[in-house]
């Protein structure tokens, strides 16, 4: 054994492919802009991202589903109940607790989302494509899942502050400014209105709420997360689960056509307390 | 397993999806009878292609010489979009629908599957997470 692995170093062979390895390993390291910053650039995706369709030899296309015992009426009921059992829950104050509860299982139609209104910050989560200058970020956002529109932010990181004109405004995004705290971007994005939802089981917010995101990368991943201060609201900041995003290396990526989003379904809903 | 369940419907079927922050529009259930499935064949008069549903609407011969006007909601438009089948939708080509009915009534359909004028069959399939 000791002899076969001698002479295996000692192969030129052998020996291209740790350089090859070694190569790889480095292609995994952090990139870097020429001001000594994690370069953010490019396409992410989720880190579990699938492709559920499949075509046949005649053509036939699948769309491919998972629910529970092969059921569509427990897809999205299911949906429900991972989401009310998550542990991770903003503490709101208790005066505020009957609205919450009431949201979570009356507010179907209430949810921005529902009704095609944006997600917001942080609601929208990560973004789907970063382009990184000296001075400022600029983030994008595809229309993925329910959550859109597609949508972008500019994220100064040139040392300004917030005009009176950004905290004074009411937006569905807020206004970011983005410093960096060693390796990691930090956003503190104020200026909000009291319309998007923080979370999915009726999550809501005041005026004076400031989300504050961190995005740091490694190698080809980003991690993201994101607090909310509302001390109107909330009892202490709450920090949603933090995600994590890979590096879309298809040189082909693209993003489609932002079209537009029309709700329907409500008036034709005939049990509308059924979230999922 | 729970990853897989955590996303929307229309969303996930068909293309790269955002497991976790996406989230359903609604309950399928809170407007279709999941229980039964429908079969019509009719001409399609007009594609919305919207989100977060886009619409099919075909002109349906319902059998006694009177033509009604019958709408189908469909997969994710983004999950049309990469199966390229967007031109293969033309409005005055006759498609056959199998989907579950409105539970109110309404000729309304939510679409299990759509077969194309040259025979080609789009399913959405439902398989359970748990047995793979």
């Amino acid at each position: 054994m000791r002899k076969s692995r001698s002479n295996a170093l000692a192969n030129p062979a052998v020996l291209a492919t740790l350089a090859l390895l070694a190569g790889l390993a480095t292609a995994q390291e952090t990139p870097r802009t020429a001001d000594g910053h994690p370069d953010l650039s490019g396409y992410w995706l989720p880190m579990n991202a699938v492709v559920r369709d499949s075509t046949d030899d005649a053509g036939n296309i699948d769309f491919t589903l998972p629910a529970r015992n092969n059921d569509i009426g427990n897809f999205e009921k299911d949906f429900a109940v991972l989401e009310r059992a998550k542990p991770n829950k903003p503490l709101y104050r208790p005066e505020y607790w009957d609205q919450i509860q009431d949201l979570d299982w009356n507010g179907l139609t209430i949810d921005p989302i529902f009704s095609c209104r944006p997600a917001g910050v942080p609601r929208q989560g990560p973004p789907h494509k970063i382009v990184q200058t000296p001075t400022e970020m600029i983030f994008l956002y595809e229309r993925r899942g329910n959550i859109g529109p597609a949508m972008f932010r500019v994220i100064p990181t040139d040392g300004r502050e917030h005009l009176p004109a950004q905290i004074n405004d009411t937006s569905w995004h807020g206004y970011g400014i983005g410093h960096w705290e060693g390796d990691t971007l930090v956003i503190e994005s104020v200026g909000f209105n009291d319309e998007s939802w923080i979370g999915w089981a009726g999550y809501i917010h005041s005026w004076d709420m400031k989300v504050t995101e961190r995005i740091r990368r490694e190698g080809d991943v980003i991690h993201w997360e994101a607090t909310v201060d509302d001390p109107a609201m909330l009892l202490e900041p709450w920090t949603l689960d933090p995600v994590r995003m890979r590096l879309n290396d298809d040189p082909q990526a693209f993003f489609f056509d932002a079209t537009p989003c029309e709700e329907r379904d409500a008036e034709h809903m005939v049990d509308p307390n059924v979230r999922g | 397993m729970k990853k897989l369940i955590k996303t929307g419907i229309f969303v996930l079927t068909g293309f790269v999806l955002q497991v976790s922050v996406a989230s359903a529009h609604h309950a399928v259930q809170a407007q279709f009878d999941v229980q039964q499935i429908e079969t019509f064949t009719g001409v399609m008069t007009d594609v919305e292609l919207i989100n977060p549903h886009p619409y099919f609407h075909l002109d349906v011969d319902t059998g006694n010489g009177q033509i009604e006007n019958w709408s189908v909601e469909s997969v994710a438009l983004q999950a049309l979009r990469r199966a390229g089948l967007l031109k293969r939708l033309r409005v005055g080509d006759t498609f056959t629908i199998e989907g579950h009915p409105s539970r109110n009534g309404e000729p309304i359909y939510l679409m299990v599957a759509i077969t194309l004028p040259d025979g080609n069959r789009l399913t959405m399939r439902s398989l359970d997470p748990s047995a793979r």
